[in-house]
């Protein structure tokens, strides 16, 4: 034949079967001039279940070459125009084909022809006729050969490949990334990192970390397989050109086949740092602004207190004198006045008594809110109310009121207090007492956190507008027919207040009041 | 027991005060001579000449707890450190009910502590009375 490829044979032997999973078809190569001969080679090899490739002349067998890969070519070494070993030659100088293994098929051994086919790569000599079983096996090992080639590559790429993903991520990534050694050798580092420290890529592989983060080290080992997050770590990092600013880090341990590298993921924390800064200066300026504010209060309330406590002391001086001095002349003149003059003189001394007693009432007010901690014990409730009852003895026997009272408990509070908060709760109800004789009901409640009481009246009730008004000091509902000095009731709210509770009234005029408060279990502070 | 004339001291700045007390002495015939300051300045600097110029030393010392321009406690301890004074009695006169007061004044060499009542008749009585026990009682070294 003529080296030309003729239409009757098959170029492309269809292979069919089924390939083996995960082992491409490979190509082989089968050279003869003789048509019957390339048949008989394509039936022998068909069981191998390649693809192959039959050419009928040297010059077939080489532009066949030049487009495909061959795992192996079997060439017969007498052919008319270009024998075998011209062939081979000239496969053997192209690129593509110039490690393809050849093996040689020939009619007659010849030392000659052995030598020069081996001189020309041939791996093999096959000798005619051929032996099926031989030929088969023969080039099984050579298709074997290149499917260990092809894993080999595709090994190769896919390692490639995910090195060249994990460049893309470490790209990709926002922060500088850096991948070290566990001593802090630089193997591989992002372009966020040049940006960020200002060397050239080059320059940053092989330094040391610490020549960037001073602080730098390697995590604890051990949590190699744990993914959780790292912890974020704030540290100083040093710029090429000596700029010192702080970074946010993250290490992560990776266990390859190199051993152990650490990820470090840094972050330039200056402007995270310049806000803290911002807010922590905010936050003092508030501190300050509140110090001072407080203070002002402070210094103002403590001169309210000043002045309350001195005006209610300096006035009592005064008012004794007036009291004392209109009794002395009522005493050693009372005789040489006229009607008119003793009334106008019991004015004075009225009003003097009047004065004085708001003055008692305005300091047992002042007392009350300054009572200190120490005086925190265990009160019995039911004899406070005694104490409270006997220091109102006359006011109980002049109104014929009646007291009652049960099952008090026992708490942790302030005793004068508790005294003060029912003395000023039983004359209330006795001063604005209605036209029946005076009757006041006192109990209590235990709740989650503490103790409720109930002060109840059957007196002229409060109106409801004025609810409001009456635990505020001076604010008197009623007019000179009740004697109250309208401090009793701000007296209560502040012992409540000193006591860490609450006081409210519920009434309906001409159906009584009752006062309740409550006082937590705790209310020392 | 003295039953000629007392020496007294009264230190008070108020002249109603001043009035009360030597009614408080005459209502009950106490016959007395009265040296009067109205300044703590002025009782400390008397307190402490008693024993050096040859000034009769008092029988009795009535100190204002409210008088003004510093501290009454000052006045009780420099009669306190006076030799001259030891058999003087030494009592706080005041409208004060603080209990603080009062202990500061017993804890600073007071005797007395009497409460001036606003009740002219009570007054009377009751701040005579102290004055009269305070005069009467025998020096326990005599």
């Amino acid at each position: 034949m003529n080296g030309t490829v003729s239409s009757e044979i098959p170029i492309v032997a269809s292979a069919t079967g089924v390939t083996e999973v995960g082992n491409d078809r490979v190509k082989l190569l089968l050279v003869d001039d003789d048509r019957d001969n390339l048949l008989a080679l394509q039936a022998v090899l068909e069981p191998l279940k390649q693809e192959l490739m039959l050419a009928s002349s040297g010059l077939d067998a080489l532009r066949l070459c030049l487009d495909h890969d061959f795992a192996a070519i079997l060439l017969d070494v007498r052919m008319p125009d270009m024998d075998g070993f011209e062939t081979a030659e000239l496969i053997r100088t192209r690129k593509r084909s110039r490690h393809t293994p050849i093996l040689f098929l020939t009619g007659y051994r010849s030392d000659e022809q052995l030598f020069r086919g081996y001189d020309l790569g041939a791996v093999d000599f096959l000798f005619k006729p051929i032996v099926p079983e031989i030929l088969q096996s023969k080039v099984a090992v050579f298709v074997e050969l290149r499917h260990s080639e092809q894993l080999m590559r595709r090994q190769a790429e896919n390692v490639a490949r995910a090195e060249q993903k994990f460049r893309a991520v470490l790209e990709a990534a926002p922060d500088a990334m850096v991948i070290t050694d566990q001593d802090g050798t630089i193997h591989l580092a992002n372009s966020r990192t040049d940006l960020l420290f200002g060397y050239p890529r080059e320059q940053l592989i092989g330094l040391n970390i610490t020549s960037l983060i001073p602080d730098w080290t390697p995590p604890d080992h051990g949590s190699t397989d744990l993914p959780a997050a790292p912890a974020e770590t704030r540290l100083t990092a040093t710029g090429r050109n000596s700029t010192i600013f702080p970074v946010e880090i993250t290490r992560s341990p990776s266990e390859n086949d190199d051993g152990l590298l650490i990820i470090t993921a840094i972050r330039d924390a200056t402007e995270q740092v310049q806000s803290e800064e911002r807010v922590r200066r905010i936050n003092l300026e508030l501190e300050r602004r509140v110090a001072e504010r407080t203070a002002d209060l402070t210094r103002s309330n403590e001169a309210l207190r000043q002045f309350a406590w001195a005006a209610s002391h300096d006035l009592q001086e005064p008012t004794r004198m007036v009291l004392t001095y209109a009794q002395w002349v009522a005493k050693t003149a009372g005789s040489k006045l006229d009607e008119q003059e003793l009334e106008m003189l019991n004015c004075v001394r009225e009003n003097g008594s009047r004065l004085q007693t708001l003055l008692g009432a305005l300091r047992q007010y002042i007392y009350i809110s300054e009572s200190g901690d120490e005086q925190w014990k265990t009160v019995d409730c039911g004899s406070a109310v005694h104490t409270a009852m006997s220091n109102l003895e006359g006011m109980i026997a002049d109104s014929g009121a009646t007291i009652l009272f049960d099952g008090l408990p026992s708490i942790d509070s302030i005793e004068i207090l508790i005294v003060q908060l029912f003395q000023n709760l039983i004359s209330n109800a006795i001063k604005y007492r209605s036209a029946e004789p005076p009757r006041v009901r006192i109990s209590a409640e235990a709740r989650d956190d503490g103790w409720q009481f109930s002060v109840e009246d059957n007196g002229v009730g409060i109106e409801p507008e004025y609810l409001q008004y009456i635990f505020g000091v001076f604010k008197r509902l009623h007019g000179r027919q009740y004697s109250g000095t309208g401090i009793g009731l701000a007296i209560c709210k502040s012992a409540v207040d000193r006591l860490g509770g609450s006081i409210w009234v519920e009434s309906r005029p001409g159906h009584g009041s009752i006062f309740r408060f409550a006082l937590p279990e705790n209310g020392r502070k | 027991m003295n039953t000629g004339t007392f020496q007294i001291l009264l230190i008070e700045d108020n002249p109603g005060d001043v009035r009360l007390v030597e009614e408080c002495l005459r209502s009950r015939g106490i016959k007395y001579q009265l040296t009067r300051c109205e300044t703590i300045d002025a009782a400390i600097r008397i307190v402490n000449s008693y024993g050096a110029n040859g000034a009769q030393v008092p029988d009795l010392m009535l100190l204002d707890y409210n008088v003004p321009r510093g501290d009454a406690c000052a006045v009780l301890e420099a009669a306190t450190n006076n030799p001259a004074l030891t058999r003087t009695r030494k009592a706080v006169i005041t409208s004060s009910i603080a209990p603080k007061d009062q202990q500061d004044a017993l804890r600073s060499g007071a005797d007395a502590f009497i409460y001036k009542p606003a009740d002219l008749d009570t007054f009377l009585r009751e701040v005579g009375e102290s004055i009269a026990q305070l005069l009467e009682q025998p020096d326990p070294r005599s």
